[in-house]
């Protein structure tokens, strides 16, 4: 009896503030989830048009340095933790109950307090821009002894990095608890779609590797505040270490920050495409591969730093040994689309923008893989658009792909096709505009972070800026068009897409607020 | 037992509950075994790098 009364107990939702502040509602938690990423989306794109504003023409015209340096240290810390991760831990919500045939996350309270840390932890971080001091400004891998002279913004830019990462920690763990222990009947780990899987490995990484930025900050938050000299030379410590620390963290961050993507790629482009996906357990392989190599390539951020010889070496070929099981990725995607009936709808479109930048943005990682050459293009714009690459045609691409790819499931209206395209188009041609010529003038030598630079320069920072304008208006559409759809349109089938599989097509459109009440039979 | 509550043992239990009680066990080992794993990856840290 009690069962019955705990059942019927979960169909009671508050209406108005008090479901969104207290939901455990896996759908309601990734909607909050993608609509915050949207907010913090537009925060820190804002950051960027003010570097990017700065840089239109050499000499100093828009802001002060050390405001043009926190603007490039927020910028990172927002789009990562604000909006990348975020939006990844949106989707996964929204979806992976639904892949896997459950009624919701296994520990829907921790899955609404993972949530309601975020809002906190970004307040907190965006409110040092008016403290003494200003901002963080030693950029967003905080390397000491620079970021130690950060004023009285420090301690809560700690604090803040804290809860994110208890917010990513607490994510994770919902998410491996949910695939390992709430699929149907007949969902092994092999049946399980590549967005699942690939949100597993990820959850894996977090849960490995945020704790130890919470150890190397809380390190810093020691040695200037408490005595202590683990970064202090003057004490025995090594500032070097730091890096080493951080970077253990921060190149599996890099993954954490493009495996869902991937999933999201293996998704869409089966569906467009009317083929089942190339190569399934080879993707599934390919992706643990990556994130055990992403645990040993992390000095490759650090060649300038003078290690031995031997130590380059092996950063050098684990960082290239990457570029094995990413192109098998690659190889998947296009021999699954090969002799398809493929048509191009927006998600599509979005998709495939991600296989072909992406890799632009890998093939120059492998350039800077090579410690010889890193050398010159170490701290140079060459590395802004490597990265840039990788996260704004990359991740980000792979999030609008999936928001256009799902929308109609979750809202059960269709979006407006022919605007979808025309932001695919504008976003395509502004992100090139604004990132292609950033390898041009890191290969000239560029440097990164400095506000002012060389007049040679001035013709190919001129043509990012206008691209990272165009860039930041055709968002907007994104968003307008986000909106539209919510409000209403055109009805979406249960189906939505001709060639999509998967449970999460079985339910209607949009899904009712218990997924799977009733397991569903999985072949 | 009713004939109902024959039939109802009977046919395998479809329900997807939240409240089944192998699967709450396995939830909690999970998460204790993962929070685990991040407390020591976190203080393990500190020991590795105090102790140098």
């Amino acid at each position: 009896m009690s069962a019955v009364i705990s059942e019927t107990h979960h169909d009671e939702h508050p209406s108005g503030i008090k479901r969104w502040l207290f939901t455990t509602n896996h759908k309601d938690i990734g909607t909050l989830y993608l609509l915050f990423a949207l907010l913090m989306f537009f925060v820190g794109g804002a950051m960027a048009l003010v570097i990017r504003a700065e840089l239109f023409e050499p000499g100093l015209q828009m802001v002060e340095p050390q405001f043009f340096n926190s603007m490039t240290t927020m910028h990172a810390l927002v789009m990562i933790f604000g909006v990348v991760m975020p939006a990844f831990t949106g989707l996964a919500n929204w979806l992976i109950p639904m892949m896997v045939g459950a009624t919701d996350m296994a520990l829907p309270r921790m899955n609404n307090w993972s949530f309601w840390i975020l809002p906190f932890a970004f307040t907190m971080l965006l409110s040092t821009l008016f403290m003494d001091g200003g901002g963080p400004a030693g950029g967003w891998t905080m390397y000491p002894p620079l970021m130690l002279q950060t004023g009285d913004a420090f301690p809560f830019v700690i604090f803040a990095i804290h809860l994110m990462g208890i917010s990513s920690i607490m994510g994770s763990i919902n998410v491996i608890a949910t695939i390992l222990n709430m699929r149907a009947p007949g969902m092994n780990l092999m049946k399980m779609p590549l967005f699942v899987w690939t949100w597993l490995i990820t959850a894996y990484l977090l849960i490995a590797t945020m704790p130890v930025l919470a150890g190397a900050v809380t390190m810093l938050l020691t040695d200037k505040y408490f005595g202590t000299s683990f970064f202090n030379a003057a004490g025995g410590g090594d500032p070097v270490m730091f890096q080493h620390i951080f970077w253990f963290f921060g190149h599996p961050e890099v993954y954490i920050l493009i495996l869902p993507a991937f999933g999201i790629a293996s998704s869409i482009i089966p569906t467009f495409a009317r083929k089942p996906l190339f190569g399934y357990a080879s993707m599934v392989y390919a992706t643990a591969s990556i994130a055990f190599l992403s645990f040993i390539v992390w000095a490759h951020h650090m060649f300038t730093v003078g290690m031995p010889l031997a130590g380059e070496l092996f950063f050098m070929l684990t960082t290239m040994m990457i570029a094995v099981p990413t192109g098998v990725k690659v190889f998947n995607w296009v021999a699954t689309m090969w002799k398809g009936s493929m048509t191009f709808e927006t998600p599509m479109l979005f998709a495939l923008g991600f296989v072909i930048m992406f890799t632009i943005g890998g093939f120059s990682g492998l350039m800077l893989a090579i410690a010889p050459v890193d050398f010159q293009y170490h701290d140079t714009y060459f590395v802004v658009a490597h990265f840039h690459y990788v996260l704004v045609p990359g991740a980000v691409f792979s999030i609008i792909a999936a928001v256009y790819y799902w929308l109609p499931k979750w809202t059960g209206h269709m979006y407006n096709e022919t605007l979808g395209k025309w932001h695919f188009w504008l976003s395509t041609i502004f992100v090139n505009l604004t990132f292609f010529p950033m390898h041009f003038v890191g290969l000239a030598g560029m440097p990164r972070r400095i506000p002012d630079y060389a007049l040679q320069f001035a013709d190919f920072n001129a043509i990012a800026t206008i691209g990272a304008f165009g860039f930041g208006f055709a968002q907007l559409l994104f968003a307008y068009l986000v909106f539209q759809t919510i409000r209403g349109g055109e009805k979406a089938s249960d189906q939505v897409w001709e060639g999509a599989h998967g449970l999460e097509w079985t339910l209607s459109s949009p899904p009712p607020y218990h997924s799977f009440t009733t397991a569903p039979e999985v072949k | 037992m009713t004939a109902a509550n024959e039939a109802a043992s009977a046919a395998p239990d479809r329900r997807n509950s939240m409240h089944d009680a192998d699967r709450r066990l396995r939830i909690r080992i999970t998460l204790a075994v993962l929070a685990l794993v991040a407390i020591g990856f976190y203080v393990g840290f500190f020991f590795l790098m105090g102790s140098r």
